[in-house]
């Protein structure tokens, strides 16, 4: 009897409870004065991103406090990868930004072999392969060479990504995490979309499934002209 | 001393009166937290407000040494930047900005025996951004980005006091390039404290309620 009491009370408990229950994804467009111009072909310049998300149980020495999570660059490098190639699905061609060069790089490769004999026995073959590249890519060039590059390459767009990671709250760490992507128009620098998708993630999802979700929730609907 | 009597009146005997005494004083304590509320100013330049905006890295200012991080002040960055965005701003982040052209540098190493193969990857980038331009440099990279407008904010943390609790302001400013005049300012402080609002809430609480004052008001 008191056993099912005390069951009684605990479901009362969490049905009163309504932090469980998550906002629903929410997504906002906004038209800028480009918004009829032809742009179909984009550079993407990478994400940028800031995070409030706390790592629990792993406080700083100094304060206690916990220790503020920073965007991880592979999360950061999936929602680029996740909005270009939705935007290349949509009909945009999508120029990453990290592989166009602004100047001519130098690439120097280096294969070094090895196999030692011991008592008329041959070793298995080791061997090591060194690829380094030197130079500068758009992301890495001041503005006016930016400029020239976009022009010569006949570019019409300029893509950019920013993430958001709200801080985490209760037992759940529920956060917001939100994705943002604008596009401008290059001769004109006026805006042609910016399109935002902010979620409500908990539990066990990790920022980096919160970020790729917001990123193709965000993406979604967008259209080359 | 006097010794309180067993069941009738025990309620006001000296030594339940001293209990009494100290609820009556605790309530009227108010423990509750001050409502958030931000306050923007319009300033001089508010009927020329800039279209093309460079946005600076949020300032952090703290009498506690590492209270505030690196992480806060991207978050704080990444939020105003969104926001302003969104409303219609041409922003560019001054991190992104190179001054000269920079040189990156991408080394990856495999390497291979007994059929087991490894890979590592290691990139060296070299920039000089808008932190490390010196006055001249900045002012031409302000010209060739022919921006009109500056944004800059800042993180402000108390001391914690007894309980652990501290204020965070979150104060955004634009103004104009050329002549530095101020187009609005938007501050909003939020109060945070042990088993109540952490630091990262309150900042983030912070930041969006001085964001959507200053977006509201546009």
């Amino acid at each position: 009897m008191r056993a099912r009491s005390i069951m009684l009370l605990a479901l009362l408990l969490g049905v009163a409870c309504s932090s469980v229950e998550l906002l629903p994804d929410r997504v906002r467009v906004r038209t800028g004065p480009a918004a009829g111009t032809k742009t179909r072909k984009v550079v993407a310049l990478p994400a940028t991103c800031g995070a409030l998300s706390t790592l629990a149980g792993s406080p700083s020495e100094s304060t206690g406090n916990p220790l503020t999570s920073e965007c991880a660059p592979p999360d950061v490098e999936g929602v680029d990868g996740s909005v270009r190639a939705a935007l290349e699905f949509q009909g945009f061609q999508v120029i990453d930004s990290e592989q166009l060069n602004a100047t001519s790089r130098e690439r120097i490769e280096k294969i070094e072999t090895s196999r030692s004999v011991s008592q008329g026995v041959r070793s298995p073959e080791s061997w090591s392969r060194e690829v380094e590249r030197r130079g500068a890519t758009f992301v890495e060039a001041p503005p006016s060479l930016q400029r020239s590059i976009l022009q010569e390459l006949g570019a019409d767009g300029l893509l950019s990504t920013r993430i958001w990671i709200g801080a985490a709250t209760g037992l759940s760490a529920r956060r917001a995490v939100e994705v943002q992507v604008r596009l401008l128009h290059v001769p004109s620098g006026k805006l042609v979309w910016a399109r935002r998708c902010t979620l409500e993630v908990g539990g066990l999802i990790t920022d980096a499934v919160a970020m790729e979700r917001a990123a193709r929730c965000a993406t979604r609907g967008a259209t080359a002209r | 001393m006097p010794r309180c009597p067993d069941r009738a009146g025990w309620l006001w005997c000296p030594a339940v009166r001293g209990v009494w005494a100290v609820c009556v004083l605790s309530a009227a304590c108010s423990l509750s937290k001050p409502i958030p509320q931000a306050r923007v100013r319009r300033g001089p330049a508010w009927t020329a407000p800039p279209s093309i905006v460079l946005a600076l890295p949020a300032e952090c200012i703290s009498a506690q040494g590492d209270a505030c991080t690196d992480a806060h002040r991207a978050a704080v960055d990444s939020a105003a930047r969104m926001a302003l965005e969104f409303v219609g701003y041409t922003l560019v982040d001054s991190q992104t900005v190179n001054v000269r052209l920079g040189e990156r540098r991408e080394l990856t190493r495999q390497t291979g025996a007994y059929g087991a193969t490894t890979e590592q990857h290691e990139v060296e980038v070299k920039r000089v951004t808008w932190e490390e331009a010196t006055l001249e440099e900045r002012r031409a990279v302000i010209g060739e980005l022919e921006a009109d407008g500056i944004l800059a904010s800042a993180i402000t943390m108390t001391m914690p006091d007894l309980v652990g609790d501290r204020t965070i302001e979150v104060r955004l400013t634009l103004s104009r390039a050329g002549d530095e005049r101020v187009v609005w300012v938007s501050r909003c402080a939020v109060e945070t404290g042990d088993g109540d609002l952490s630091t990262e809430q309150a900042i983030e609480h912070a930041t969006r309620c001085a964001l959507e004052s200053a977006t509201l008001v546009e």
